[in-house]
């Protein structure tokens, strides 16, 4: 499916975010910053408890990257953390197609929380074809 | 804290094999659709680089928070491949004020070593870390 200005993404909400998720993408990535698993660290950081990895919220905004584009691999992702998540949360991803360029389309893509916080934004570049 | 004479800090290289359970696994945290792919942020498990450039310049993990990611992507890889990688601090901002703030942007550089031992780039990592140095 080609790609065109102004396209906009279906919606994806994901299940709340858990402490046993927040684990498994521990053990998967490498990130064993237990600021991610143990409560008690992750208050005396000054944290509110335990938060999930950016990066796992970035895995949700590029693999919904990689749907729109047709299941291609993406050419570039630049993702802004902007607020925390926490379990207990869901994340939901809405995303657009700001502009054609060379057959490359460029979506802008954001995770919100339940409470409509942006949580973090990506600019993505995908093949337009 | 001085950071701009840290600039060029390097650390690798590390090598991370990719086994296809670790890419299952992966796929399962964030509730991947597109399975046919490695997930475009597996390369976050090209960890090891950014801890050894923070512990050369006297950071550590917990005292930074992660501001930006940027991934550029070159090639796919596969599993039962391993990826070769290095970091490198590339620049350094400074927020003056109050409580100074630093923006510091670490570089990885990522490939993957097929099976007969030849290099191909995968993917370059922009990290922005950001470290309020107030008090000092």
């Amino acid at each position: 499916m080609k790609l065109q200005v102004g396209d906009v993404l279906s919606a994806r909400s994901y299940p709340v975010v858990t402490p046993e998720q927040l684990k498994l993408y521990a053990d998967a990535s490498g990130d064993q910053n237990p600021i991610h698993q143990n409560e008690a660290i992750a208050k005396s950081m000054g944290l509110p408890g335990i938060i999930a990895h950016g990066m796992l919220v970035a895995g949700y905004l590029a693999d919904r990257a990689v749907e729109a584009a047709g299941g291609k691999p993406l050419k570039r992702i630049q993702l802004r953390f902007k607020a925390m998540t926490l379990p207990g949360d869901t994340i939901t991803i809405t995303g657009s197609v700001r502009k054609i360029e060379n057959d490359e389309a460029h979506l802008v893509l954001e995770a919100k929380n339940q409470r409509s916080e942006l949580v973090s934004m990506a600019q993505i570049t995908v093949p337009a074809n | 804290m001085e950071f701009k004479s840290k600039i060029g800090t390097k650390s690798g290289p590390f090598r991370v094999a990719i086994t296809q359970e670790r890419v299952n696994a992966f796929q399962k945290a964030i509730f991947a659709t597109q399975t046919h792919l490695i997930p475009p942020t597996f390369v976050t498990i090209c960890f090891e680089g950014i801890t050894g450039v923070l512990d050369q310049i006297g950071l550590k993990l917990n005292q930074v928070l992660h501001a930006e990611q940027e991934y550029i992507y070159y090639s796919e890889y596969q599993a039962g491949q391993t990826l070769v990688y290095e970091s490198k601090l590339v620049h350094v901002l400074e927020k003056r004020g109050k409580s100074p703030m630093f923006f510091l942007v670490l570089q990885t550089d990522i490939q993957v070593e097929d099976e007969h031992g030849s290099l191909r780039p995968v993917s370059t990592a922009n990290c922005t870390l950001v470290y309020k140095g107030g008090g000092e």
